[in-house]
């Protein structure tokens, strides 16, 4: 039988679709940075151009820990006493004593019984499902959720389901069609990474026991400030100890190197342990990064004042924009979006802001729905007034550029289109 | 290549068929080919060489449905239509949102 070759070589085929790329204006240039993170940092762009020192509007260092001294110093404790790598996965000899110390430190910050670690957030959620899941069972998530967690339900046997994005209603509905599965696990982001939303914890727990069904919560967004101890959005919904797994990140808030865990019942993550590929497959954390994150949960627990500096600086920037005049996602995370609606209108604005020494990043489809362009903005405790201040100055002017400011969501996509 | 050869079903008077019922129609003669003759059935060979291996093996016919919108493609097999198309429609779901890190 003839075999149909095409004309076309491998290396063709992804030259087009990155030339695509580029001219539907979705490609994602990466910005040099020639400093460590933090509110003000020196980028280099366009690439080849001097460095320059802006504002960062767009990071996940909630808590301005990323550099912080004590992080740093444990970071060089944990090299010197523990080395540099462990060359093993953890069932081999890849598990030291502080690696025990980190899941039982972590357990006893967000209220559960066991915690288990993982190479990155994302690798808990795509080991999880598969590993405590079967074809009899059902996962009904959140429309919105994390990219990762849409890949860890696509690796796991059971039943896909939705729900449209915190509609208490279709989900209880959808808990009702599915009564006659084994088990069914309700699936939510804590802290919506787009809008900056916050799950509606409470109301979904008391869903899932009343239908007997298990709650999973990615708090990546919200462990380390939100609620009031940094517990995250179990803390701040008044259902610690009620969810059944909570997956997040130490790749934001608590330090913002990588690694992330699974921290649920005991005999969930042992389940874990023995069959979640991520953490069979794989080396664990570095040393250094263990060492680095007991710190920060040291500096968290002792003392609320930078989970409490946080929630202001973002309470002041919501209203600081609102004041501009700028359409705005109201909510209480550090997380602000402003809305900017048209795909071109954002990445214009977003250049517009980096000349003025701000940094922050135009987000649009497929990012976000078609339509509903706008700019992340991120805030940190390490922002000081002073930089908010610098900050607005600067959106003030190029939203007076652009005549967006006061002006409502139909009148900017009258102007711009959608 | 072989010439493609026909089998004409004369159907009753007033029988109009839709497009659920010739696609039913298209995938009964398909399995009836697939089994009797499709690669000398070779499928008794591998099934057999499962058992052999231990496995206990069920098969049967399933739906499959499949969604393609650009680029974009899903599928999902299911013991019925319905279960077919709600998982395709499941996938399209967790996709058609946008994500952001």
């Amino acid at each position: 039988m003839a075999i149909e070759t095409s004309p076309l070589t491998a290396r063709d085929v992804w030259r087009a679709e990155l030339t695509a790329l580029r001219s539907a204006g979705l490609f994602k240039e990466e910005r040099t940075i020639h400093a460590p993170q933090g509110a003000e940092i020196e980028v280099e762009f366009p690439a080849g151009a001097p460095p320059r020192k802006v504002l960062n509007l767009c990071s996940n260092n909630y808590l301005g820990l990323s550099s912080h001294p004590d992080v740093l110093a444990a970071a060089h404790a944990g090299l010197d006493h523990r080395g540099y790598g462990m060359s093993s996965v953890r069932f081999i000899c890849g598990t030291q004593d502080i690696h025990r110390e980190l899941e039982r430190r972590l357990s006893e910050f967000l209220g559960t019984e066991e915690t288990i670690l993982f190479s990155s957030c994302l690798d808990a959620n795509a080991g999880i499902f598969e590993a405590i899941l079967s074809d009899k069972d059902v996962l009904i998530a959140d429309r919105l959720v994390h990219a990762s967690i849409v890949d860890g339900m696509r690796l796991c046997k059971a039943m896909q389901e939705t729900y449209k994005h915190s509609d208490m209603g279709h989900l209880e509905q959808k808990l009702v069609e599915h009564a006659d599965k084994r088990f069914r696990m309700v699936i939510t982001d804590g802290v919506f990474s787009m809008d900056g939303d916050l799950a509606k914890l409470d109301e979904i727990v008391a869903l899932a026991g009343k239908h007997d069904a298990m709650v999973f919560v990615d708090d990546s967004h919200a462990s380390g400030f939100i609620g009031k101890t940094g517990r995250g959005t179990p803390e701040r919904f008044g259902v610690l100890g009620k969810i059944d797994v909570i997956t997040t990140t130490f790749g934001k808030a608590l330090g913002g190197a990588s690694g992330g865990c699974v921290s649920a019942r005991k005999d969930i993550v042992e389940i874990c342990r023995q069959r979640a590929r991520p953490y069979l497959f794989s080396n664990t954390l570095a040393p250094v990064i263990v060492e680095a994150t007991l710190k920060v949960l040291d500096l968290v627990s002792s003392t609320t004042e930078r989970r409490d500096r946080l929630e202001g600086n973002a309470r002041s920037w919501r209203r600081l924009l609102k004041e501009a005049g700028f359409d705005i996602k109201d909510g209480e995370s550090p997380i602000v979006p402003v809305m900017l609606y048209n795909a071109k209108l954002a990445q214009d604005v977003a250049r517009d802001l980096f000349a003025e020494g701000v940094y922050v990043v135009g987000f649009f489809f497929p990012v976000v729905a078609k339509g509903q362009a706008r700019i992340r903005t991120q805030l940190s405790a390490a922002h000081t007034a002073e930089h908010l201040e610098r900050a607005i100055e600067a959106f003030r002017k190029v939203g007076k550029k652009h005549d967006i400011l006061g002006r409502t969501k139909n009148e900017i996509v009258e102007r711009y289109g959608l | 290549m072989l010439a493609r050869r026909t089998l004409e079903v004369p159907l009753p008077e007033r029988v109009e068929l839709n497009v659920a019922d010739r696609e039913l129609l298209v995938a009964t003669f398909q399995a009836l080919v697939a089994l009797r003759y499709e690669k000398d059935r070779r499928w008794e060979l591998t099934l057999k060489q499962l058992e052999d291996d231990g496995w206990k093996v069920r098969w049967g016919l399933t739906w499959r449905a499949e969604a393609k919108r650009s680029d974009d493609y899903e599928e999902a097999t299911g013991a019925t239509l319905d279960e077919a198309l709600s998982g395709v429609a499941q996938l399209v779901r967790l996709d058609m949102a946008g994500r952001a890190p």
